[in-house]
């Protein structure tokens, strides 16, 4: 299947269950038509790590296809302030998503538990919002620079965004899988919106833990950079990840706002959906 | 095989709640949230309910006498073991963990473990077993009541008895280190206190048993509210995160509040590493010097810095002046809840050789450690939002205003509603206890008492503090209610039970007429915060009781006139 974004954006993604485990419990979807990107990653025992991951992710595409249908369709929570329409109709889909899996949950008590963190991003012309609830990431690659966009919603994050723990410790703690929010834990969930614009060249990626936990910073960025192309990097980023360990499953999102000429010759992006 | 990535939910609230019925009914309940174990899913292990084919199987062995009765314990059931005859305490573990058998190996390794210590004040484990599908671990069955729920119901607890209790912690906690086992999760809720007033120290092991056994679904680190700072940051434990622990629970203890408060428990666990406590004199200014300095001390920060080994600690609670101090002055007297075996065990020399082993070499592989899972934070933040934490500060008081005493009797033994106690034995408690509740005892003439420990136990404090201290939330001084009087006992515990009954914490005092010598029987309630006790009132006289007033907590009033 080949997609290519409307607004220039080439992406390219992958998800792989590391080598450690049996299952792969992150989930993601890809919808060119929105210019929508959801990555989500499960939690809880007796499998149901996977089906809240897809639940979730499933949920947030078909609100949002809803929303595209039916632009009056009621925004599910309390409207942000200052915030794009855009970026509303994200926390809508992201809330709806936290009530899809926590009634899920609840209904079953070999869910009871069941969790996930999503990262969701889409695009209108340049503008582009940024949803995310946990500690799944995106990244924005600019003139050679990573940066995190996302905060996570984590224990350990919160004490260094405090000044208790320094960086390197927080990098040794055992407590890294520690989340301070996830979908489908409370009735309700505080999602974070982050709004940016983007700029000619700007790679975006999006992924799971288990590749952070893995990689560094500087090995993603260099990863990123020398890839031609979004799916290489995607590939190349799992890759790099097994190579350093493989400890969890390992799911990326790259997406690159390609110069206009090469948008339009850009190569078809392909992307797998794991081994 | 499942492994989740990670696991935030500790705690569902439904079983936050379950887990603390007991609790629910006090009223000081307000700590619940901070108090419940961040663990990860201990659902994940432990089965919440005793399901018909569970007791079928095992009942194969067992007569399954019922739950056993206190919230803390969790899923715990009471059971006589026919093979044996003994009363045994069922701990059920969950069948889709027991059915993971590299799970169960870890766990039960860890456990078993933990079997090997043998102390009169650490709860027994006896065995881990399989029968059909079921695998539990017995343990020995402490008929009694947690620590949690008797500073629930009484605040802070006489110095005397105090000491008692903390003593018998270092006790067991002693030998478990000496076997090179740390307890990762000591509270109070952990303590259990029979109606003798010996101490046990339950679920050794079963911290780091669940850690094994849920390396790949999660992993428990502790309680924020008795957390130390390298638990918190995630960082290697030792012995010394035992002792921070117990630091935190001695505060509680001796000053009826709990060290750290937050609205949230991430925000309490993240004081443990960055907040100094406030000074427990400045809670309560009875507390004596050697005392807060031992808590002190446990709570450093950096593990370096505070006692090396829980034999230093108990040389610091038995010597106050650190000169080898006659231990006899603060060995517990006349209380009807003493363990016999205490006293002796006070004199005996700690040897250094006692410091535990690090029991870190067993540590797993560090895939292990990526895969440590989530903490269940989460869960505990809804059930946190619900919950609004006020704890009141102060020791168990006699609130009677002095006209009204004749005999005090200071409920030191109060766990159950404290029987008249021979006047050698108020007496001695004088020096131990706040001024209240012997006004004219602890007169400043009371250092000329015979009691050797009187000059060290006395309050250090000048009263010139107590402004700053008002200031403080959760410093406040707690207020107590003087319900009613009663000329008969069954009159003044049926008025307590119906309080009771309400979740209010409640205590019935004997007390004796000085013109006619009748005895009367009073009933107080508290302690509560002071922006809490006009609801409390209220909530009183719509039962009917319509004399409630406030009494002065201890510390107050008539001592201020004796400086």
């Amino acid at each position: 299947m080949a997609f290519q974004a409307t607004i220039e954006m080439e992406f390219g993604a992958r998800s792989d269950n590391g080598r450690v485990r049996e299952n792969n419990e992150d989930s993601f979807r890809v919808v060119p038509e929105l210019n929508l990107f959801v990555l989500s990653d499960g939690m809880g025992g007796q499998a149901s790590g996977e089906v809240a991951s897809r639940l979730a992710a499933e949920t947030i595409v078909a609100h949002c296809r809803e929303a595209e249908a039916n632009p009056s369709l009621p925004i599910i929570g309390e409207r942000i302030d200052g915030a794009s329409a855009m970026a509303n109709r994200l926390a809508s889909a992201v809330r709806l998503a936290n009530q899809a899996v926590h009634q899920a949950a609840e209904r079953n008590e070999a869910r009871t538990g069941m969790g996930a963190t999503v990262v969701a991003v889409q695009f209108a012309d340049e503008r582009m919002t940024i949803a995310h609830v946990g500690d799944s990431r995106a990244y924005r690659l600019r003139n050679g620079e990573l940066e995190q966009l996302t905060p996570d919603h984590s224990f350990i994050a919160e004490q260094v965004r405090q000044g208790l723990m320094s960086a390197k410790d927080a990098s040794q703690s055992k407590l890294q899988n520690v989340l301070l929010r996830a979908l489908g834990v409370d009735p309700e969930v505080e999602v974070e919106i982050n709004e940016e614009l983007l700029a000619e060249g700007d790679m975006l990626l999006l992924c799971s833990d288990g590749l952070t936990h893995e990689l560094s910073d500087e090995r993603i960025a260099a990863a990123l950079c020398d890839a031609d192309e979004a799916q290489e990097a995607a590939s190349r980023l799992v890759e790099l990840a097994n190579q350093a360990g493989g400890g969890d499953n390992i799911t990326v999102i790259v997406l690159r706002h390609a110069p206009k000429f090469a948008g339009a010759m850009a190569k078809i992006g392909r992307w797998f959906t794991g081994s | 095989m499942d492994q989740p990535d990670k696991t935030t939910t500790g705690f569902s609230p439904g079983r936050a709640s379950n887990g603390s019925h007991e609790q629910l009914k006090t009223v000081l309940i307000s700590e619940l949230p901070n108090s419940a174990t961040v663990v990860v899913e201990p659902s994940h292990l432990e089965s919440p309910n005793l399901t018909t084919s569970s007791l079928n199987a095992l009942s194969q062995r067992y007569d399954i006498l019922g739950e056993a009765g206190h919230g803390n314990m969790g899923n715990v059931y009471k059971a006589r073991d026919r093979e044996t005859g003994e009363t045994v305490a069922l701990k059920l573990i969950k069948p889709e963990i027991a059915s993971d058998l590299g799970m169960m190996e870890r766990f039960k390794n860890e456990l078993l473990f933990a079997r090997k210590i043998t102390h009169k004040n650490v709860c027994r484990v006896y065995d881990f077993n399989r029968i059909g599908g079921i695998a539990y671990t017995s343990m020995e069955y402490v008929e009694g009541e947690s620590l949690r729920s008797v500073l629930n119901r009484f605040g802070g607890l006489p110095l005397r008895k105090g000491i008692d209790l903390a003593l018998q912690i270092c006790s067991g906690l002693k030998e478990a280190h000496a076997q090179g086992i740390v307890h990762r999760d000591l509270k109070p809720e952990n303590v259990m206190i029979d109606a003798q007033g010996n101490l046990k120290i339950m679920d050794f092991g079963i911290a780091r048993s669940m850690e094994a056994a849920t390396h790949l679904t999660g992993a428990m680190v502790g309680t924020p509210a008795y957390m130390a700072p390298e638990q918190v940051a995630g960082k290697p434990i030792d012995y010394r995160t035992d002792i921070y622990s117990l630091g935190l629970m001695l505060y509680e203890m001796f000053t009826g509040s709990q060290t750290f408060h937050a609205d949230t428990p991430v925000a309490v666990a993240l004081k443990q590493m960055r907040e100094e406590p406030v000074a427990p004199h400045e809670v309560d200014p009875s507390i004596p010097v050697f005392i807060e300095r031992a808590i002190l001390k446990c709570l450093a920060k950096d593990p370096g810095k505070r006692y090396q080994s829980v034999a230093e600690l108990e040389t610091a609670l038995r010597s106050p002046t650190g000169t080898g101090f006659p231990t006899a002055a603060l060995a517990p007297i006349g209380t009807p809840s003493l363990p016999t075996g205490r006293s002796t065990d006070a004199t005996i020399a700690v040897p250094a050789t006692l410091l535990p082993a690090q029991p870190k070499a067993k540590r797993t592989s560090p895939i292990a450690w990526v895969l440590l899972g989530g903490l269940a934070v989460l869960v505990m933040l809804a059930a946190m939002a619900a919950v609004r934490k006020i704890k009141s500060a102060g020791s168990i008081p006699s609130p009677v205003p002095p006209t009204q005493l004749s005999e005090p009797t200071p409920p030191a033994s109060a766990f159950h509603a404290p029987p008249t106690r021979p006047a050698n034995a108020a007496s001695a408690d004088v020096t131990n206890l706040p001024a209240a509740t012997a006004p004219h005892r602890a007169k400043p003439s009371a250092p000329a008492n015979t009691q050797p420990s009187v000059p060290i136990v006395f309050p250090h404090v000048e009263f010139g503090k107590k402004a700053s201290r008002q200031n403080r939330p959760g410093a406040s001084a707690p207020v107590y209610l003087w319900v009613g009087r009663f000329q008969r006992e069954g009159g003044a515990q049926s008025a307590a039970k119906r309080i009771e009954d309400d979740g209010l914490p409640v205590v019935v005092m004997p007390r004796r007429n000085p013109q006619n010598s009748q005895q009367f029987f009073v009933v107080f309630t508290g302690p509560f915060a002071r922006t809490r006790a006009q609801d409390v009132i209220q909530r009183l006289q719509e039962q009917g009781f319509f004399s409630v007033r406030e009494v002065k907590p201890p510390g107050q009033g008539q001592k201020r006139n004796q400086h």
